[in-house]
């Protein structure tokens, strides 16, 4: 059972740095998505679509900017690292959103739930920047025993420092 | 409710309180789904398609169908209500119970509270998904921007506005 002590308490507060996400927003990237998610929306794909719209371009769906932080290329990759560890859970960087994963061994990790506010589509061939930060930490007795409550808030920003979204996410981690 | 069905767009005057979305049904949901969301994310957690790793050692009733999948249907189903004029700002849920691999869900959304603004209108909704069970798995909140009709979009950007109908209230 995980449960909240000194080092875990330390982290509530702590912030990234602004991070770029490794690629914009790609047309194939945003296809796969949509398919993913089944929502075959033309605004994600139709220049004819959104041609007069407020969007003006095709855009990624309202989600998308919170799957940006993905591996760059020639970074360590824990998929290959931990392969031999029986315990690794497989979860990687976006789970974390760039902060550092809390001291827990074999916690299993579940979503608990989330907090979105929007401001805009991220559009096509955009560059994203990410800022996260442990909001809060705490522990939380439950019907399987003692849970740790990690809330974490992520900034989406576009290139001009302006939020295109806010998103808090609280993961269980038992 | 599929905007490549050419829905209508939907503005303030148009809805009333209580007022329940059509409901926006996936599924079911098999491994196949559920692999292909963790390529589309590039996040390969092994609940969602490594059945011994999720039942023995995670101790979980089997392959969970995604949270960060089940909230993209709720922000479709937002989204496709608010339609090209109108803005899905802010929603907030918990994600309350299991679903596993092969279910069918159905996103619902009801119109709690209608607030007028000057420059739009704004919709408090309570939602939630539900399996084939009936059983509900994910409720939460959401505040939809629509459009006054023949009164233009609403701003995009989306311009928040200056009370915030969540601010004061306790999540």
């Amino acid at each position: 059972m995980a449960h909240l002590n000194d080092e875990i308490r330390g982290y509530i507060g702590l912030e990234t740095e602004l991070q770029l996400a490794c690629d914009a927003v790609e047309r194939g990237a945003v296809r796969r998505y949509a398919q993913a998610i089944m929502d075959i929306d033309p605004i994600y794909m139709r220049d004819e679509t959104v041609a007069g719209t407020r969007y003006g371009v095709p855009v990624a769906p309202p989600l998308f900017p919170n799957a940006m932080l993905r591996l760059p290329f020639g970074e360590p990759d824990l998929v290959q690292e931990r392969a031999d560890d029986v315990d690794f859970d497989g979860a990687v960087g976006s789970s974390t959103l760039g902060l550092p994963p809390l001291p827990l061994v074999n916690s299993p990790m579940l979503n608990g739930g989330s907090e979105v506010e929007l401001f805009r589509f991220a559009n096509h061939g955009e560059q994203i920047w990410l800022k996260s930060r442990y909001l809060d930490i705490y522990e939380r007795e439950t019907s399987k025993g003692s849970m740790l409550m990690v809330v974490i808030e992520t900034d989406f920003l576009d290139e001009h420092g302006r939020l295109v979204m806010r998103f808090r996410k609280t993961q269980l981690r038992r | 409710m599929n905007r490549t069905q050419n829905s209508g767009q939907t503005y303030f005057e148009d809805v009333a309180e209580g007022f329940s979305l059509p409901r926006l049904r996936k599924g079911p949901l098999t491994t196949v789904h559920l692999m292909r969301w963790s390529a589309a994310m590039e996040n390969w957690h092994k609940i969602h398609y490594d059945q011994p790793f999720a039942v023995q050692h995670d101790k979980l009733p089997g392959l969970l169908v995604n949270g960060s999948l089940k909230q993209q249907f709720i922000l479709q189903h937002l989204k496709d209500f608010a339609g090209l004029e109108g803005w899905a700002w802010k929603a907030r849920f918990q994600f309350r119970a299991m679903d596993v691999v092969g279910t069918r869900l159905e996103v619902w959304a009801r119109v709690k509270r209608k607030i007028a603004l000057d420059e739009y209108g704004l919709l408090e909704l309570d939602l939630g998904i539900e399996n084939e069970d009936g059983r509900e798995s994910t409720p939460g909140q959401a505040l939809v921007a629509l459009p006054y009709r023949g009164r233009g979009a609403v701003p995009y950007p989306f311009v928040a506005p200056s009370a915030d109908p969540w601010a004061r209230q306790a999540d």
